[in-house]
């Protein structure tokens, strides 16, 4: 290497891209959650779902998950310790408006706010205009072999969901991901494909494509999924990862069809689309490709032309309901609180992470508003912080769950019950970035109910217990190597652990919980039907 | 607080103790693979966490242990794909200048967005995170060879686009 380039490398040092210090915040979050999953949360969860029917399409259910984890704004609260496991079974199934519609009409259980929604497609004999075939043999058999049958569309407000079947073999592609399988032989990928919803005004929906899987399907996943058997051509070129599970896949296939949901959200990640309204004539179209690795892009082998779609936006507002709280409670009482305050310095930004025992009487927590929706029970918390806490104190407060904070232990008809809503997060707009920005309120959602429309309908009461959380523990290790910088060093109020973000992770362990039994908020629900 | 360095022992991924320690391992990686396609430091702690909560349901099929980095690699190469597919107008960071202060940054950022995206992990993993050559092309499954030539078409180009870089 010459004098120059040893300065183009040092420049380029310097002034690397690093990751902002939200991401690794974000890692560290999503750690915590497979961490609390293994110990409680996927238990229990599997409890509830295990007691009223099989376990079945796991795969979907791992897809909604990450999916929900997305969607919270602020930080998703979750279970703290052991004593949250304590996890009532008496629900015995796990609704989401995704498997519902998975489901076939004529097999599940009826859910009359949903069905309100959802308008049946039907239509054996839809018009499929093929085009822009790639320029192989493999592709032209491909695109003569597509089929697609649409069952049912809704639209929750947020989101559509379109089911139905891609009929012969064209279905296989939602399958392989699962298990391995063929892959397309010039590319050694594997095959992929995508829906779109492009609505009149240009909008564009985009989602997530999966399977419903069903027990036979569950079945043969299980068989094949560690069953890794690749073959090649005589180029050399991959032609399957998974020789047996196509065998399988292959058999089942020429006496089913891969039932699909199509869960589409607007075009924005950023901006939040205005709610459709009225009936909504979309247009659907669907890609087959694989992505070229190599030349880094992906190459179309067919596209075809589905049609239009109507979908009934006016239904979901239709058969909501939301009312605005009048309820609060104050706290009392000196609790815990676990704090992690970042520092900006101008070089490298600092995590210092403490606990505190503050005088809570300055907090309200009030009722903001209950909606009842065609998916479940959604409830919105309004937090009201002191002005005499600092800064950092309110947003810790505020952000709950696994970086300590408020958290709320939910009771139904006084019994507890580990996971009613997938999502719980801020709506706020405060900043916690912006130091100018007090941050003195934050809305805390509860929304995403895994607990079915019909099952709210003979609940009583929901309540929302207070608690805090906090790590007895903290112990720093280097990212990258794991190399343990500050060994676990006991949180007693006084002590603060640093870390140098993106050169170090803070571990936190032993967690700890008081319950704020006497400042319970409990909703009648029936004010607010 | 006294800071010490000990090398611990590989983590088992099948627990979670040992799947999230992998992953904090690894984090500058992942962060540098989703960059290199996304270009926006907010979309990739988006497509990485998506990515990790595949992975961790998948872990059971990754039958070694140790070719968990380049497995991950390729998930977080997946799901960044995926992210940006369903987002084709993602703003670049190097396009959004507020975003960064420094104009040093800015501008690097900016040269790291206007290489080929073949490059752009191989230029921030050597560059960056400091990988050497063999350890990019295992990673990445590459010839040392190719890594090297683009890795010399890069600087070419960082030299035209990056002048400061002399002063």
């Amino acid at each position: 290497m010459n004098g120059n380039d040893k300065m183009l490398e040092t420049y380029l040092y310097e002034n690397r891209i690093s990751p902002p210090p939200e991401f690794s915040a974000r890692i560290d979050r999503v750690c915590e959650k497979i961490r609390q999953r293994e110990a409680t949360g996927a238990g229990a969860r599997e409890n509830r779902i295990g007691k009223g029917r099989k376990a079945r399409h796991t795969a979907r259910r791992i897809l909604l998950a990450a999916a929900c984890l997305l969607i919270v704004a602020g930080v998703t609260v979750m279970a703290i310790s052991s004593a949250r496991a304590a996890v009532t079974d008496w629900l015995e199934q796990y609704f989401s408006a995704g498997d519902y519609l998975g489901q076939e009409s004529e097999t599940r259980s009826a859910e009359p706010a949903m069905d309100a929604i959802i308008t049946k497609i039907g239509d054996d004999g839809r018009e499929i205009t093929v085009s822009d075939i790639y320029d192989s043999d493999a592709a032209r058999e491909m695109a003569e072999n597509f089929g697609i049958r649409l069952d049912e569309v809704a639209y929750t407000g947020d989101t559509i969901y379109i089911t139905g079947w891609f009929t012969r073999t064209s279905g296989k592609f939602l399958l392989d991901p699962y298990t391995g399988g063929d892959t397309w032989h010039e590319g050694n990928e594997f095959t992929e494909g995508s829906l779109t919803l492009t609505l009149p005004d240009g909008t564009v929906y985009y989602g997530t494509l999966g399977a419903y899987f069903d027990d036979e399907m569950n079945q043969i996943l299980g068989d094949t999924i560690d069953s890794t058997q690749m073959e090649y051509d005589a180029d050399g070129n991959l032609v399957t990862a998974n020789a047996k599970a196509d065998e399988e896949w292959y058999q089942w296939l020429s006496e089913n069809e891969v039932r699909f949901i199509y869960e589409a959200t607007p075009e924005s990640a950023v901006t939040t689309a205005a709610p459709l309204t009225g009936q909504v004539e979309a247009n659907l179209s669907f890609k087959q490709y694989y992505y070229d690795v190599e030349n880094d892009t992906p190459v179309v082998l067919f596209k075809a032309d589905l049609g239009t779609v109507t979908i009934d936006a006016d239904a979901y507002t239709a058969v909501s309901h939301t009312s605005e709280g009048d309820q609060f409670v104050t706290l009392s009482g000196t609790h815990r609180l676990f704090v992690q305050e970042w520092e900006y310095a101008k070089d490298e930004t600092y995590i210092h992470s403490y606990v505190r025992d503050l005088d809570m009487s300055g907090v309200t927590i009030s009722v903001g508003s209950v909606s009842f929706t065609p998916t479940g029970l959604e409830v919105t918390l309004d937090l009201d912080l002191p002005e005499s806490w600092t800064r950092a104190e309110r947003i810790a407060a505020a952000q709950g769950g696994p970086n300590g904070g408020i958290d709320f232990i939910i009771l139904i008809d006084g019994e507890e019950v580990s996971h009613p809503f997938l999502s719980i997060g801020s709506k706020s707009n405060a900043s916690t970035s912006n130091k100018d920005d007090p941050f003195l309120t934050s809305p805390r959602e509860f929304s995403n109910s895994s607990i079915s429309p019909s099952q709210w309908d003979e609940i009583k009461t929901i309540t929302f217990i207070p608690c805090t959380g906090w790590p007895g523990e903290a112990s720093v290790v280097e990212v990258g190597s794991e190399e343990v910088v500050i060994e676990p060093t006991k949180l007693d109020p006084g002590a603060v652990v640093t870390a140098q973000v993106n050169k170090e992770s803070t571990q936190l362990s032993d967690w700890q919980e008081e319950r704020m039994d006497d400042c319970a908020i409990t909703i009648n629900l029936d004010d607010y039907r | 607080m006294e800071r010490l360095k000990k090398q611990p022992p590989r983590p088992d991924i099948r627990t979670a103790n040992g799947f999230t320690a992998a992953v904090k391992r690894i984090e500058r990686l992942l962060f540098a693979v989703s960059y290199a396609i996304l270009g926006n430091g907010d979309a990739c702690a988006d497509a990485v966490q998506m990515a990790l909560l595949k992975a961790w349901e998948k872990r059971m099929s990754l039958r070694d242990g140790a070719q968990f980095k380049s497995w991950m690699v390729h998930i977080v190469q997946n799901e960044s794909r995926n992210y940006l597919r369903k987002r084709p107008n993602l703003p670049l960071d190097g396009d959004i200048p507020y975003m960064e202060e420094d104009h040093a940054r800015l501008d690097v950022k900016q040269a790291i967005n206007d290489l080929p995206q073949k490059t752009r992990l191989i230029v921030m993993l050597y560059y960056f995170e400091r990988y050497p050559v063999r350890d990019i092309a295992a990673l990445l499954d590459l010839p040392e060879g190719t890594v090297h030539s683009r890795l010399s078409r890069a600087r070419d180009q960082l030299r035209k686009e990056l002048p400061d870089y002399e002063r």
